[in-house]
């Protein structure tokens, strides 16, 4: 490779001499010298994993319905593709808030998002738009209205219910250092005192920070079952207000207001960890999906074309799809004839032909020319829908499966209750004890036994092990499928863009001299084995008038030479000799010379073949589902370690097998696959896969690695080691504790000591995970 | 021991403004990007003059 580009990094063409790899690049390094912001360049560190800085083109037509105009000023979120790090930030603010009248230009970093304010007056949105995109970032309007859900609501609520626990425990916990201390020698009065602040400080704490855990109590007791918040509420609840009725009856006995609360607060971080886990992955792809309103051109009689959203388009009208879009509806082609890709709904690598009165779905790419699509079935009707349906369905069914804590609780939460019962009745019946003192007992128990460590020891350990992944580039998008990690034994594979990489790469064929031309005819292709051979000479002379035959080739003339770039029987070669299941050719003939063959082929990905090897090795189940054809499909399972494979499966076949095996994984990437990932115990998908897959997975591996499957495996096993040996911890200080409680020889000081010791003792548990080795 | 009376009350009136700070600071929103907060200090020219 020759140096890196100045701008993007990416490595400059070999016959392209300067120090960058495109215009689009160079015009954007100029930009900024003119503005005096190449410090942008010391500054920046780039993310291998996400899309380089290369300028594309767009339109902002797109952008228009997104814009809130108030008092003369317009207003944009945004959301930014190619964030790679705090200087993108420092440099879009900059650029933006330096152009005319932008008055507000802020960038939310965690999330992505760029809120643009600007006078109506001053300047255009295209101009705004531009100035960001040519350096090389992507822009997308979205809604904001859509974002404010529920889920954010309470994730802030629980945030406020933290702070308040922890100034009140934090308070409260000063003064019991201080009854502590004083023991027997400070005077009744002194002690009533504090004790008092500390009931008034308490008592509308708990009424507030408690709420996340008696709401969800009673909602498990009003469906007449135990979880682990009945008993936590439960302790907090009495231990508060018995304290509170002491303190008010002035007696001289010890109160538990500092447990109640360490208790709440220890409580609550463990759920805002929980929290936090899970909001903290989604992507912002899939955040995309939800919040974009589509648009399409619709042809109106008098053959203009207007932009109209999805919604309002009806049955019947026929819409204009350009050269690159993707089809949003199913219809039948009325005029046009082109190339379309189908693989991300069928999972077939190679493009079809389409002419008029075939049918199109929605999710297919339009290749080659515009085409116009009269509309039979639209939203809810299309067969995406009928996919995203049934990937919908397959995740509720999956949404049943109990969390290890829950199960934990339902043989924690009534041993609990009855040991408490049987302290209050053991002392006040059998003891002679007075039934006051009997209660103090039992709610001592209730205290000691509360599962804090319990209910730490599971999202402490998700944590720990989700940031990991993080740091690796595998995103976990559901809390429990590290828990359903370990349960996996067989691994059903896709092939297209999973174990491929779902491009075409040229494997041999042509000189030098041929492959430029062909490249300089491929560049006026969306062809998959076009593109393949344009992306080997980006800078190859242009050549003008290239014919494109849909469905053979293209045709163009060189020096008053008819050149041909195309199939076989297109360049009149007859019975061309067979090649390999796997690969596919194109033919050059330019003129009278000998015809020069290129061959392609869909390369594995450079890990497939050991990961297979170590997964096989380590006891898994391998399978191949596939909707590409079958000798294709044949011709792979030969050289791996497949113990089945199916070739031609539609979305439909797919998810019905995966329904049929006890505990698969699946891992896939296109929309045929998203059901069978939604099916799968966990779903895995790849960091260029369809939107509809990510969001139907369980995981992302953000960089394609397949390795990473591996990794997930491995570290899932050591989290749930971890969260055993959690459990047996917290098992064993409350084997400690029961009895010494039940005896009644539980002081305050003693139960708020083995609360946060028994926590800490987890939390450190946890932490050793971040340390693990992976073995690979 | 007097001194008790009127310390107290002033430790938790602290303590209470602390509190009352940290929910501003939730509601108005500092908490909603804790990345670019933390990165946002590194750089050198601030040329923003509108983050209000």
């Amino acid at each position: 490779m020759s140096s890196a580009c100045l701008h993007c990094q990416q490595p400059v063409p070999l016959q392209k001499t300067g120090a960058f790899c495109c215009n689009g690049c160079r015009m954007a390094y100029n930009i900024l010298k003119n503005l005096h912001l190449e410090s942008y360049y010391k500054r920046r560190t780039l993310d291998p994993t996400m899309r380089a800085l290369v300028p594309e083109k767009t339109d902002t037509t797109l952008f228009k319905p997104y814009i809130q105009e108030t008092d003369g000023e317009k207003t944009l979120y945004l959301m930014i593709d190619g964030l790679h790090c705090a200087a993108c930030v420092w440099l879009i603010e900059t650029i933006l808030s330096q152009q005319k009248g932008v008055l507000h230009a802020r960038i939310n970093m965690g999330t992505r998002r760029l809120k643009l304010v600007w006078g109506s007056k001053e300047n255009t949105l295209k101009k705004l738009i531009n100035s960001v995109q040519q350096l090389g970032y992507k822009l997308m309007p979205y809604n904001p209205a859509h974002l404010e859900n529920e889920d954010k609501k309470a994730d802030k609520h629980l945030l406020f219910c933290l702070a308040i626990a922890g100034f009140a425990a934090a308070n409260v916990m000063l003064l019991s250092a201080a009854i502590w201390a004083g023991g027997d020698n400070m005077p009744h009065t002194t002690r009533l005192f504090m004790q008092s602040i500390s009931g008034l400080i308490t008592l509308p704490a708990v009424a507030y920070a408690g709420q996340p855990f008696f709401k969800s109590a009673w909602q498990a007791l009003k469906h007449r079952h135990l979880n682990m918040d009945v008993p936590i509420s439960l302790a907090i609840s009495i231990t508060t207000l018995l304290s509170f009725y002491e303190t008010i009856t002035k007696s001289v006995h010890e109160t538990y207001f500092d447990s109640a609360l360490m208790l709440l607060f220890f409580l609550l971080i463990g759920r805002y960890l929980d929290r936090r886990t899970r909001s903290k992955t989604h992507s912002a792809a899939e955040q995309l999906l939800t919040l974009q309103t589509s648009f399409a051109r619709r042809l109106n009689k008098n053959n203009t074309h207007a932009l109209i959203p999805l919604q309002k388009l009806r049955v019947n009208d026929v819409i204009l799809v350009s050269k690159g879009e993707r089809i949003p509806v199913d219809g039948i082609i009325t005029e046009g004839t082109s190339t379309l890709d189908t693989s991300l709904m069928t999972g077939e690598s190679l493009p079809k032909h389409a002419t008029r009165t075939h049918t199109v779905l929605a999710g297919y790419l339009n290749l080659e020319n515009s085409l116009h699509v009269r509309i039979t079935a639209l939203g809810d009707q299309t067969v995406i829908a009928e996919i995203a349906r049934l990937t919908e369905e397959s995740t509720q069914t999956k949404n049943k499966y109990t969390r290890i804590a829950d199960r934990a609780a339902k043989i924690y939460a009534p041993a609990v209750h009855t040991l408490a019962l049987i302290t209050f009745v053991g002392w006040w019946l059998f003891a002679g004890v007075s039934a006051h003192q009997a209660l103090l007992y039992a709610v001592a128990v209730l205290i000691v036994t509360c599962p804090c460590a319990l209910a730490l020891a599971v999202p402490v350990v998700h944590v720990t092990v989700t940031s990991r992944f993080l740091k690796l580039g595998i995103i976990l998008k559901s809390a429990t499928a590290i828990e359903r990690l370990n349960n996996i034994k067989d691994i059903v594979f896709d092939k297209t863009g999973t174990l491929t990489t779902g491009a075409y790469v040229l494997v041999s064929g042509g000189t030098k001299k041929s492959r430029a031309i062909a490249a300089s005819l491929a560049q006026h292709s969306r062809h998959p084995l076009s593109i393949a051979l344009a992306s080997l000479y980006p800078y190859a002379s242009p050549i003008k008038k290239v014919k494109e035959i849909t469905g053979k080739g293209l045709e163009a003339k060189i020096n008053h030479k008819i050149v041909r770039l195309g199939n076989a029987a297109f360049c009149g070669i007859k019975n061309p000799k067979l090649l390999p299941k796997n690969q596919t050719d194109v033919w050059l003939v330019e003129g009278t010379k000998k015809p020069v063959r290129f061959i392609f082929e869909d390369t594995l990905r450079e890990d497939a073949h050991t990961v297979l090897a170590t997964l096989k090795a380590e006891g898994h189940n391998l399978h191949l589902l596939s909707g590409d054809t079958a000798k294709t499909v044949q011709y792979l399972s030969k050289t791996l370690p497949f113990s089945y494979v199916k070739a031609q499966a539609t979305p439909q076949q797919k998810h019905a097998y995966l329904a049929s095996l006890n505990y698969p994984m699946m891992v896939g990437d296109g929309i045929n696959d998203a059901p069978s990932l939604a099916q799968a115990h966990v779903g895995v998908t790849l960091g260029n896969a369809a939107d509809i897959a990510k969001t139907s997975a369980d995981v992302i591996i953000q960089n394609n690695q397949l390795s990473h499957i591996h990794t997930l495996l491995f570290l899932a096993k050591k989290a749930h080691n971890a969260v055993l040996v959690n459990f047996t911890l917290a098992l064993c200080y409350n084997a400690v504790a029961i009895p010494l409680a039940m005896a009644g020889k539980i002081s305050p000081l003693l139960a708020a000591v083995f609360m946060s010791t028994s926590s800490l003792t987890v939390m450190l548990n946890a932490l050793r995970l971040t340390k693990t080795k992976i073995d690979t | 021991m007097q001194a008790l009376i009127y310390l107290l009350p002033i430790a938790l009136i602290m303590g209470f403004i602390g509190l009352i700070a940290f929910i501003w600071a939730l509601k108005s929103g500092q908490f909603d990007d804790l990345d670019g907060a933390a990165n946002r200090i590194l750089f050198e020219e601030d040329t923003q003059k509108d983050t209000k």
